[in-house]
């Protein structure tokens, strides 16, 4: 049976994408701050590269690292995860071609295998974990795996900690099927409420739930573009009347090195939009100008609109997957109130082109632009006219106040 | 006292599960009077909506049930392109890409005529619509008629409340800055319990709540049933048409359902569901190929030869490129097909051509995103009030994506069909079972009495 303190009952929770890069980083900062913030956490909840984040802090607390090294090693597991995902040359072409997904899930495997371990279960854990994953065989459900009991269809198995994790973060197109589950994104790409609810449901007599519902603190980490104001500088227009964005500058080297200041990383943003372009083009065998996408900019919006804004591509992608994530939070808002709290600090290089990058191969913009963020996030004087929202300080407030109380270690 | 909360879904199902609610109503007399809590989002959304307003009206459930019914098929009307230029208009809106396929006026002269001139703040009983705001940032909205001021939407009217709820992106365009619902969630109970728990009084009162709510979500269960999902990517493909039946034509006659009805009666309907994927299908290539050069203002032509040209272009570099891959992938396949045959665990390494080309079950990958998520919105929701929630949508022979496909394509005719037949064999005790419907008509009959009507 695994331990459940008294109040409050800490969820750490992480969205699936690239996103993780980033919110790793901040988390180091936080633990700089206030140690022993990881360590105090009771339940790690996660879906896709989300789950596999929480599988591998909970199975590096359980190995004695301290929260500040596990969240060290978080940061290159993160980073060598990007590349392990990163599709081989040609897997567009495969892409379109439908018949396979675009790559193996052998080297994603070898990897947390390496990193887990092949024969730690989810079982072994000490701290509670829970993944999320969508069954696709008949009848597909959505579920949740936790390595403790409930009343409820929350299946506990005997599950190798890393095929959890695999089926957690098995992207349609992008990676196999494995044992008939795929990714937990078709589900819930934030995985925060689920994870409470497993709590919740976990609790026998009422009275437990009640001190459950009264207790519990979730903290919910993902990207949410819109959260800063350096983030969706560029927005499909909605009305014509709306100035043009700056003009994209020729392809170049994608920027990997670190960032110097906002103005480098917005002249390097610029640059990725433009060689995201131009790499579509050129694996496809396209030759797409944007400018044959004129963005009229009226409130009927077509796919131009959706998907094609040469200045922030595949815009659908990033309203459909973070208003998933602001959907979870504001539900967990209106059940727990303050006590659950989103951060998920977005600048420059929106998610859905973090996702554009990961797709075409290219983890290093999205490492750099991650380290970038953080940063920024937790300078204590930004640059003038560089807000987050929450701040650095306003998070500390909240751990200082939610988190860090009442811990029995 | 519990507090009853009915969720709808947004998506074609909605004329599946007003028949169910019929049903239900008929069977347990003074159901839907006893709701205290309408959610939806979408064509749920607007659902809730007018059973609300219909109810602030005194009208009795069951007419306003069956009045429903009517008013969801004009609501897919004004989704559905219609015949003739129009049709062809709006596909060129879809290709072309520089609006939404339709425009909104039909949508809003309907909701107009169906839900009148009144605010959510009109309506008795509680109501919370789910739509997203296309706003910097974008967020999920939830507009309720009750609970904490910063929650309370009374100034919106229940027209517009509609309309901002099913603004589904690339089909109608945005309205006032907001998006369909679907985009933040399709299934809105949890939403709803959560607006719920937020309007309690205080933790004693939020206690109580998640101690006495009961919630019924309405939806549609692709694969709940014998007869539903027959065919799944990775399987073979569906069997050839009867001929004969395919002589006798399209839709055909209404089988007679009773205790004695088996598959072999529901052969015809199978064989409809087939040939309504097929239409899909058809339909959908038919449009592409009337995108000629003698459109009169060229944009469809200009943007169909883009497109080809894309087409052509990377159907020779995939064929190009691919041939060394070929060896590999064959390589692959072996050492898929044994770790299939042989120990956990296995990999499918499906490619598009199986989420979304299958011809038993097109666009799969739609069904599995709308239902997955309406699943997931019922295990959020179970984890809180354990049995006293219950999912029902009966699914037959057309799947949720196909039938989303129909409204599309102008073949809403098929979606009534099914209902019917799918509403009819759920509520039969004996073919319910038969045909494993989950959860069955018994079972929904024992939970209604338990938790919503508090008998015995």
């Amino acid at each position: 049976m695994k331990p459940v303190l008294d109040a409050p009952y800490r969820i750490l929770s992480f969205d699936g994408g690239p996103s993780v890069a980033t919110t790793v980083r901040c988390l180091q900062q936080i633990e700089a701050a206030r140690p022993g913030f990881l360590e105090r956490t009771q339940h790690f909840v996660g879906s896709s590269a989300g789950a596999q984040v929480a599988v591998y802090l909970g199975h590096l607390l359980d190995n004695g690292k301290d929260g500040a090294t596990a969240l060290s090693n978080c940061v290159d597991f993160v980073d060598e995860l990007l590349t392990v995902y990163a599709p081989p040359a040609g897997a567009l072409l495969k892409l379109l071609e439908g018949k396979d997904a675009m790559m193996t899930n052998v080297g994603v495997g070898t990897w947390l295998q390496e990193q887990i371990g092949e024969q730690t279960t989810l079982g072994d854990l000490y701290r509670r974990v829970s993944v999320l994953s969508a069954r696709a065989d008949k009848p597909w459900n959505p579920e949740v795996v936790s390595n403790f009991s409930g009343i409820l269809g929350s299946p506990v198995r005997p599950t190798e900690a890393v095929n959890a994790a695999i089926q957690s973060g098995s992207f349609p197109l992008w990676l196999p099927l494995r044992d008939g589950h795929v990714d937990g994104a078709l589900y819930s790409n934030c995985p925060a409420m689920a994870g409470f609810g497993a709590a919740y449901q976990a609790e026998l007599s009422p009275a437990a739930k009640a001190s459950m519902l009264h207790n519990a603190v979730v903290f919910s980490l993902g990207g949410m573009d819109g959260s800063s104001s350096l983030s969706n500088l560029f927005t499909p227009p909605l009305t014509g009347n709306e100035a043009k964005p700056l003009a994209l500058p020729a392809h170049g080297t994608w920027p990997t090195a670190k960032l110097a200041d906002v103005d480098d990383a917005r002249s390097s943003a610029q640059q990725i939009r433009a060689n995201l372009m131009h790499e579509l083009n050129s694996q496809l065998g396209m030759d797409i100008d944007p400018a044959v996408f004129p963005v009229t900019g009226n409130s009927s919006w077509g796919w131009q609109s959706w998907l094609a804004y040469p200045w922030n591509l595949g815009y659908f992608l990033q309203v459909w997957m973070n208003s998933m994530g602001r959907g979870v939070s504001m539900l967990l808002d209106q059940m727990l109130g303050n006590r659950a709290f989103r951060l998920g600090p977005v600048t420059l290089l929106g998610s859905n082109e973090a996702f554009l990058c990961e797709l075409l191969g290219q983890p290093k913009p999205i490492i750099a632009f991650a380290d970038f963020t953080a940063k920024l996030w937790g300078e204590p004087d930004p640059p003038t006219g560089v807000t987050f929202e929450p701040t650095f300080e306003e998070t500390l407030a909240w751990v200082d106040t939610h988190w860090m109380p009442h811990f029995t270690p | 006292m519990s507090y009853r909360i009915l969720a709808f879904d947004g998506g074609p199902h909605i004329a599946t599960g007003l028949r169910v609610l019929i049903q239900i109503e008929t069977a347990k007399p003074g159901f839907l009077e006893r709701t205290d809590h309408f959610v939806g989002g979408s064509s749920g959304g607007i659902t809730a909506l007018y059973i609300a307003r219909r109810l602030t009206d005194g009208d009795a459930a069951l007419d306003i049930l069956r009045d429903a019914i009517p008013m969801t098929e004009k609501l897919y009307d004004c989704f559905a392109p219609v015949d003739g230029d129009a049709l062809a208009d709006s596909f060129a809106n879809l290709l072309v890409g520089a609006s939404a396929m339709i425009g909104n006026r039909d949508l809003r002269q309907m909701l107009v005529e169906e839900l009148g001139g009144g605010h959510l703040s009109d309506l008795s009983r509680r109501v919370s619509i789910v739509s997203t705001a296309k706003a910097e940032p974008y967020l999920p909205a939830l507009w309720s008629n009750f609970g904490p001021q910063h929650l309370q939407r009374h100034d919106v009217t229940l027209v517009e409340a509609g309309m901002h709820t099913s603004a589904f992106p690339f089909w109608v365009p945005v309205r006032g800055g907001q998006l369909d619902g679907c985009m933040w969630t399709n299934a809105g109970g949890t939403a709803g319990l959560s607006a719920a728990i937020a309007a309690a009084p205080d933790a004693k009162g939020r206690s109580v709540l998640l101690e006495t709510a009961v919630m019924l979500q309405i939806g549609g269960n692709d694969g709940l049933s014998d007869l539903s999902n027959r065919y799944l990517p990775g399987q073979p493909s569906p069997p050839e048409p009867d001929r004969a039946l395919v002589e006798l034509g399209f839709p055909p006659t209404p089988p007679t359902i009773d205790d004695n009805t088996s598959e072999a009666d529901l052969n015809g309907a199978e064989q409809y569901a087939l040939h309504v994927y097929g239409e899909v299908f058809a339909s959908t290539m038919d449009r592409v190929a009337s995108f000629g050069p003698d459109d009169d203002s060229g944009r469809v032509s200009r943007a169909a030869e883009r497109v080809a040209g894309v087409v052509k272009k990377v159907e020779g570099r995939v064929k190009t490129l691919l041939k060394p891959m070929e060896r590999k992938a064959n390589q692959e396949a072996l050492e898929r097909k044994r770790k299939t045959d042989g120990a956990e665990p296995h990999n499918e390494s499906w490619g598009w051509s199986e989420w979304l080309g299958y011809s038993g079950n097109p666009a799969f990958i739609l069904q599995q995103w709308l239902t997955s998520l309406g699943r997931g919105s019922e295990l959020s929701s179970r984890n809180f009030l354990g049995d006293r929630v219950l999912r029902v949508g009966p699914v037959t022979f057309l799947g949720t994506n196909v039938a989303l496909l129909c409204v599309a394509f102008g073949h809403c005719d098929a979606i009534y069909w099914f209902a019917d037949l799918s509403a009819q064999l759920w509520a039969n005790p004996t073919t319910s079972k038969r045909f494993s419907f989950t959860p069955g008509w018994d079972e929904t009959q024992t939970w209604a009495a338990a938790n919503w009507m508090n008998e015995g």
